[in-house]
């Protein structure tokens, strides 16, 4: 338990204020109590505790000779064993410091094995074995295994793709051999990022300073009066617009009525196209760019 | 420009507050009706009080001075003191409770002056994502720990009573939630969908932690309700459904509106065809037996981890000129519910956002998913992503207006089956994010599901408060906006260094004076009316 008696630095803290808008300034401020201690250490659960290979690989020729049949190849069961990934048994070990501290007195207690050896007979080198190959197998079921990824994606037609690509999708508008050509664009991306980029390119905003981003969102600002503002939109919020001019002069305007703010996002193409697209269409598109090695 | 010049005054008439309101009375037991009747001093319980609106009577602040609001106060959490505040705050006494993930604070709700701080020293693991707040009752504050513990805190001190296992971390659960106080029972669930393992529902005692009823989410025996939507025993045994979200509660019919997670395994869904009740659903419960009295599922099947937990919000409204009890979910798969909340049947069942997912309605209200946009190998295009068209942010409901508001979001994501096996597990596939548009604060009629207004939200993902002043305040660019609750006409904003909001704001009075008070990260910042 900590406790701290401190000083609310409120009065410290710069206040900006505009019209309707107040703006709070940074942490700035005084007298802060020390630092919050570490807290002691306590031993960890992981969400994917370690798994030591060589007695995995050992344990999975346990597994092969004592418990495949029942269990399966991956412990989540059979026709005539239970799914054992989500027992008490498997997932307190796997919990624990030291692997096969719980699977242990549980095969010494007695339980089947398919060729009938005697459960309690295992040694601890043994135990552990097994135990280090369930924990690569719940581990193999979290989001974090490197299991969890994406299959295959290429399934499309790619003639099918370049029919669209040059139809219906009206994605050959603005990609030509010269102009956003997408010349060696499989050569760049694996298929699932280009899948995902083909969709939607990502890399909209414009706020940072550094070259042109060609898919930068501009604006153009129009009052009552007065001439038009244009530029590369950095920021909107319910009271101001802000923009940097092609000068790199930043501008904040303040909303007012009968002013209008045009904004041109030079990808919305493909954000039209996310309502249009079928998924067999995707597919058929990635296939075809997958063509342009 | 004048008043520019007027609000600038706001450091000195804060620095006088401060002076006059250096101490805190020490606080009083909380009961038990107090929370039953929230005073206008006090937010005693997660929503402000049972039913979930976030409405709160206060009218000091309306939407012709709210934009004369200047800052009260700025808490800034320590270093290593749990990160980003997604907990809505409670205030009992004069004091604000809250929490990050393994911490608890106690600081003034006058002055941002820190009362205690608990850093729970004995964590053991669990996922440190967020964390809701806390439950008081008496002279105690709860909250729930990541690995899985109900930890029991002296109100004035901070000391620890006492801390009670609710659920396991070696079975890959962990903790999140906020517990809710409901007579003489605290009401609250685990977290988790790494491994496929049953959620439920707890009663616990406030003495000691104790358990006095446990509802499972899906079915664990035989002949159980809800068993013929999986395919069999042992698919709904590991059928998943965390109770993510604070309870709602109706005091009059005695019945806790308890909204449900996805089922198991997440993604890949081969292995569970059927509805997975009572998964992704609004369930309603006797308060004091944790019976199931009647359920409405807000996504059957779901395949895209959109979940139900969202909060079941509870108000009285008048459908067809007759009088109703009704209970309104947005839910995260894009769709609003507005539902008999005696019976659990369905008056209103329409998208409040555009989705691609749904084939329409079947009678009962439910979505009825379309099966080409389940996840696929080579991928499906779908809207909602994971995120959903919201998400645990809470909503309001104000019964001045009759609109019901909700930050919302429409965003693209290609949805993947990674594990094609017949028997997949944990997750088996996840979305990878293709685009999303500018968030937006939705208006919903309640009586027909119409969007009354929609306004572009400027800020990130945050929770909504409504007030009797007719002002909606939610999240805005860098930090907290006010908004006109019948128009949705922009009134003010503050930016607050950090970041938007990323919390549940709340409001309150003490002195005479009205308090908004919200989080933005690991700052927790209060906005008064200068006098």
């Amino acid at each position: 338990m900590l406790s701290h008696t401190r000083l609310s630095f409120t009065a410290a803290v710069g206040v900006l204020v505009a019209v309707s808008a107040t703006v709070v300034g940074g942490a700035g401020g005084q007298g802060r109590g020390g630092a919050t201690p570490p807290a002691p250490a306590v031993p960890q659960i992981s969400n994917r505790p370690p798994v030591d290979e060589a007695a995995h690989d050992r344990g999975r020729t346990l597994w092969a000779m004592h418990c495949v049949t029942c269990h399966g190849t991956q412990a989540r069961g059979s026709d005539t064993g239970p799914n054992i990934i989500r027992t008490r048994t498997v997932n307190f070990d796997r919990s624990a410091q030291q692997a096969g501290s719980v699977l242990g007195p549980f095969l010494k207690a007695g339980h089947p094995t398919q060729g009938g050896k005697a459960s309690s007979s295992f040694t601890d080198a043994e135990v552990a074995a097994l135990a280090n190959f369930l924990r690569q197998r719940v581990n193999d079921t979290m989001r974090s295994s490197a299991l969890f990824t994406v299959g295959d994606i290429v399934v499309g037609d790619a003639k099918a793709g370049e029919a669209y690509f040059n139809g219906a999708g009206g994605c050959a508008a603005c990609h030509t051999a010269t102009a956003r050509s997408l010349a060696g664009i499989a050569v760049k991306y694996p298929p699932v990022s280009l899948q995902q980029r083909m969709l939607f390119p990502g890399g909209g905003g414009g706020g940072g300073r550094g070259a042109p981003n060609p898919n930068a969102v501009t604006v153009t600002i129009a009052a009552a009066s007065g001439p038009a503002l244009s530029g590369v939109l950095v920021e909107e919020s319910d009271f101001h617009v802000t923009l940097r001019e092609s000068d790199g002069t930043i501008r904040v305007v303040r909303r007012a009525p009968g002013m209008t703010v045009t904004k041109t996002n030079p990808l919305q193409a493909h954000i039209d196209l996310l309502d249009r697209i079928t998924d067999t269409q995707i597919h058929d598109l990635v296939a075809y760019l997958e063509t342009k090695k | 420009m004048k008043r520019i010049l007027g609000t600038c005054l706001v450091v000195v008439c804060v620095s006088g507050l401060l002076a006059a309101q250096a101490q805190s009375p020490a606080p009083a037991g909380l009961t038990g009706a107090q929370i039953e009747r929230p005073s206008r001093d006090s937010w005693p319980t997660y929503n402000g009080d049972y039913s979930g609106r976030r409405f709160s009577a206060l009218t000091a602040i309306d939407a012709s001075n709210v934009k004369h609001l200047s800052l009260g106060w700025i808490y800034d959490l320590p270093a290593g003191g749990g990160g980003t505040v997604k907990a809505t705050p409670l205030q009992v006494g004069g004091t604000l409770y809250f929490t990050t993930p393994n911490h608890a604070y106690a600081v003034e709700a006058r002055t941002g002056r820190e009362i205690w701080h608990y850093a729970y020293p004995r964590n053991r693991g669990g996922i440190i994502i967020g964390n809701r707040g806390v439950a008081i009752l008496g002279d105690t504050v709860y909250f729930v720990t990541t690995d899985c513990n109900l930890i029991a805190l002296d109100i004035r001190t901070g000391a620890e009573k006492w801390a009670k296992e609710f659920c396991s971390l070696e079975m890959v659960y962990y903790g999140s939630v906020a517990p809710v106080v409901v007579k003489d029972k605290l009401i609250f669930g685990p977290s988790g969908d790494d491994l496929d393992q049953p959620a439920y529902l707890e009663a616990r005692s406030p003495r000691d932690g104790e358990l006095i009823w446990r509802w499972y989410v899906t079915p664990q025996k035989a002949g159980e309700p809800g068993l013929d939507s999986w395919p069999n025993l042992d698919m709904a045994k590991h059928g998943g459904g965390m109770t993510w979200q604070p309870i709602t509660y109706d005091p009059e019919l005695n019945l806790i509106y308890v909204t449900t997670g996805n089922p198991q395994p997440v993604v890949a869904y081969k292995n569970r065809p059927g509805a997975n009740l009572f998964t992704a659903s609004i369930v309603a419960l006797n308060a004091d037996t944790g019976k199931m009295v009647w359920y409405f599922q807000s996504s059957p099947n779901d395949t895209h981890d959109w979940d139900a937990t969202q909060t079941a919000v509870l108000f009285d409204g008048t459908i067809d000129g007759k009088p109703r009890k009704l209970v309104a979910q947005a839910s995260r798969n894009g769709w609003f519910f507005v539902l008999d909340r005696t019976t659990g049947k369905a008056i209103v069942s329409s998208e409040f956002i555009k989705t691609n997912w749904a084939l329409g309605h079947d009678d009962t209200g439910s979505p009825i998913p379309n099966p080409a946009k389940r996840p696929q190998i080579a991928g499906a295009l779908v809207t909602p992503n994971q995120g959903g068209a919201t998400n645990w942010y809470p909503p309001s409901f104000s019964p001045q207006t009759g609109l019901f508001y909700v930050s919302a979001t429409r965003a693209f994501s290609v949805w993947y089956i990674y594990d094609a096996s017949d028997n997949p597990m944990g997750w088996g596939g996840t979305d990878r994010n293709v685009y999303s548009e500018p968030g937006q604060i939705k208006a919903i009629d309640y009586r027909t599901g119409q969007i009354r207004w929609s306004i572009p939200r400027y800020g990130g993902n945050a929770g909504l408060l409504t007030t009797a002043g007719n002002v909606l305040f939610g999240s805005a660019a860098g930090g907290i906006g006010a908004y006109n609750a019948t128009t949705g006409e922009a009134l003010w904003n503050a930016r607050l260094g950090t970041g938007s909001v990323t919390n549940g704001p709340i409001t309150y009075e003490l002195d005479g004076l009205q308090y908004v008070v919200a989080a933005a990260g690991s700052r927790m910042v209060a906005f008064v009316l200068n006098r």
